[in-house]
């Protein structure tokens, strides 16, 4: 819940926000990709926690280093005229299809168990 | 138990989604802004070059088009013109004068003796160390020869059927020579009418044209120079139209 209310705000505030404070163009690659990795760490933290195993400072220190090795991993690439950024594609890619499965059987098999112990309670 | 643990899950649900929802918070802020950016500018260099070259393609279709639009009008004028001749002779000397304007002005078709040069590009694929520059043949190069041959007594030239006039401009644009405002790219092929042996002689001339190019011609560009007993150089296509320049009355 407060996760969707977040993504709200934060799209709130990005529309709000007035154009000339935006990141110049240059910087546009850098913000795709830390925004891939930033998604691939949150559907991480979201599967943890379903599973009962998060951790806030694994969770904030993720986001954040994942974030910036994307960026900088795409601009060395940049730098030595390799696409290296594809690197972070593939693998936040990746990872964001895993946790997404992982996600979903947790709610499937969670609601499951949830109605299950809803029964054993009655 | 039971009551207990469920507290304790609820506790931790809220200790993991909160972090989480700041995260989304940062996340809402980049997607939007990337959006924003995307629709905004676009692939600066990606669309505004498809929408550029769009643009080229679309004026040179309008141009053509008009081209033939004025080739139109131009033979009905000759109709009239030729209509009029049979007239009085007084008629008849000023078509023959407006006949020699034109010649002049480079706006009829002529044929005559004269050369063809011949340039292209070089095959050959520059090596990192190589300067480009002297792979391809440029506008300067075209404009050299050009020179050279209206020095040396050229009475009508025309590059790739583009005919040399008074206005015409011959400038490199990217890998193509515009010129008249048309694209042309390699081969080149300059026609110019005129003596034979001047021109090319001209050209060859030691310090000249043909020296000039020589570091461009080591490294694989050709230009050959053909004489011919008559060649055909066809005539201005576009319209001369002065709008700002008026002639002097003379007092």
């Amino acid at each position: 819940m407060w996760i969707v209310i977040g993504l709200f705000v934060g799209v709130f505030i990005g529309l709000v926000l007035p154009s000339d404070l935006y990141p110049p163009y240059v910087f546009s690659k850098y913000i795709s990709i830390s925004f891939l990795a930033g998604i691939d760490s949150v559907l991480g933290a979201v599967r943890a926690g379903m599973e009962g195993k998060f951790k806030v400072n694994i969770f904030v220190s993720g986001f954040f280093s994942n974030a910036l090795l994307a960026a900088f991993l795409t601009w060395i690439g940049d730098k030595l005229g390799v696409d290296l950024y594809l690197a972070a594609v593939v693998t936040f890619g990746v990872r964001v299809f895993d946790n997404l499965a992982y996600i979903r059987r947790d709610i499937m098999e969670g609601s499951k168990a949830g109605q299950e112990s809803a029964a054993d309670k009655s | 138990m039971q009551p207990v643990r469920g507290g304790s899950g609820m506790a931790r649900r809220e200790n993991w989604e909160i972090p989480i929802a700041f995260a989304c918070v940062l996340l809402g802020v980049m997607m939007t802004v990337q959006f924003r950016t995307q629709k905004k500018e676009g692939f600066p260099l990606y669309n505004q070059r498809t929408d550029l070259i769009q643009m080229v393609n679309e004026l040179e279709r309008q141009r053509n088009r008009l081209e033939t639009d004025l080739a139109e009008k131009k033979k009905k004028l000759d109709e009239f013109e030729q209509a009029a001749a049979k007239g009085p002779d007084v008629v008849k000397a000023m078509k023959d004068q407006i006949e020699l304007a034109r010649m002049e002005a480079g706006v009829l078709p002529v044929k005559g003796p004269g050369i063809i040069v011949e340039m292209s590009d070089s095959p050959k694929s520059p090596s990192p160390s190589d300067d480009t520059y002297y792979f391809i043949v440029h506008d300067v190069d075209i404009d050299t020869a050009i020179n050279e041959l209206w020095s040396a007594g050229a009475e009508a030239i025309s590059i790739n059927d583009q005919r040399v006039v008074t206005t015409t401009s011959i400038r490199c644009v990217g890998p193509t020579v515009l010129i008249n405002g048309v694209r042309l790219s390699s081969p080149y092929k300059i026609k110019a009418i005129g003596p034979k042996k001047d021109m090319e002689g001209g050209l060859r001339m030691p310090g000249g044209f043909m020296d000039y190019m020589a570091p461009a011609v080591q490294r694989g560009v050709t230009v050959r120079i053909n004489q011919y007993e008559e060649i055909d150089v066809p005539e201005y296509k576009g319209s001369l139209i002065f709008r700002y320049a008026k002639p002097m009355k003379k007092e």
